[in-house]
């Protein structure tokens, strides 16, 4: 693996991911939840995903 | 001597960053069923839920990164692992502060500091071996 194609992979991740996250997060902060308080479901709803779920989507394959 | 120090740095953030957002981000002002959007502050809970919703949509961007360049194979098994490895722990210290956050009564504070307690207990191991899993 080169570092340019590491350096190109990056940029892209962080076309393809960091941008919509910049806006995501400043929609969520902008944003009141439709003007209510969070109920215990909204944060029910944050709970994380286990880690390798990410990396079982797609293995390496070979 | 520097690295207590640094360790009891550590918890002391992690500390201001739980506590913050659910006791002490000021008084509320925006009652429950109000509509506004332009309130000039949330109340705690409001707040101790977008910043969890950051976190979370932070989370899950990294971990989508990393299984791309994977799935690219511009980062190997180890790699891979060791992102499964620090992403375990985050999801757990993350689920235990959902877990404070989650008492309905925010005001009362024996649900949330036993979750807070728990919540350090996991972390403390972490912090002692240097921030490695």
């Amino acid at each position: 693996m080169g570092a340019v194609e590491l350096g190109i992979a990056i940029t892209e991740l962080a076309l393809k991911y960091g941008v919509p996250l910049a806006l995501d997060l400043a929609s969520t902060w902008k944003q009141n939840l439709s003007g209510r308080e969070p109920t215990r479901d909204d944060f029910e709803a944050l709970r994380l995903a286990d880690p390798a779920t990410f990396f079982n989507a797609g293995d390496h394959g070979g | 001597m520097r690295k207590a120090l640094a360790r009891k740095a550590c918890v002391l953030v992690i500390l201001i960053a739980l506590v913050l957002p659910g006791g002490c981000a000021g008084p509320a002002s925006n009652a429950p069923g109000t509509t506004s959007h332009e309130t000039a502050q949330d109340s705690p809970r409001t707040v101790a839920y977008k910043s969890l919703a950051t976190m979370n949509k932070t989370y899950n961007a990294t971990m989508k990164s990393l299984a791309d360049l994977y799935r690219q194979k511009l980062v190997d098994d180890q790699v891979k692992a060791r992102a499964i490895e620090y992403g375990t722990v985050f999801q757990r210290a993350y689920n235990k502060a959902l877990d404070a956050a989650e008492y309905d009564d925010f005001s009362s504070i024996s649900g949330v500091s036993v979750a807070l307690a728990e919540l350090i207990d996991f972390v403390q191991p972490y912090l002692i071996k240097g921030g490695k899993p």
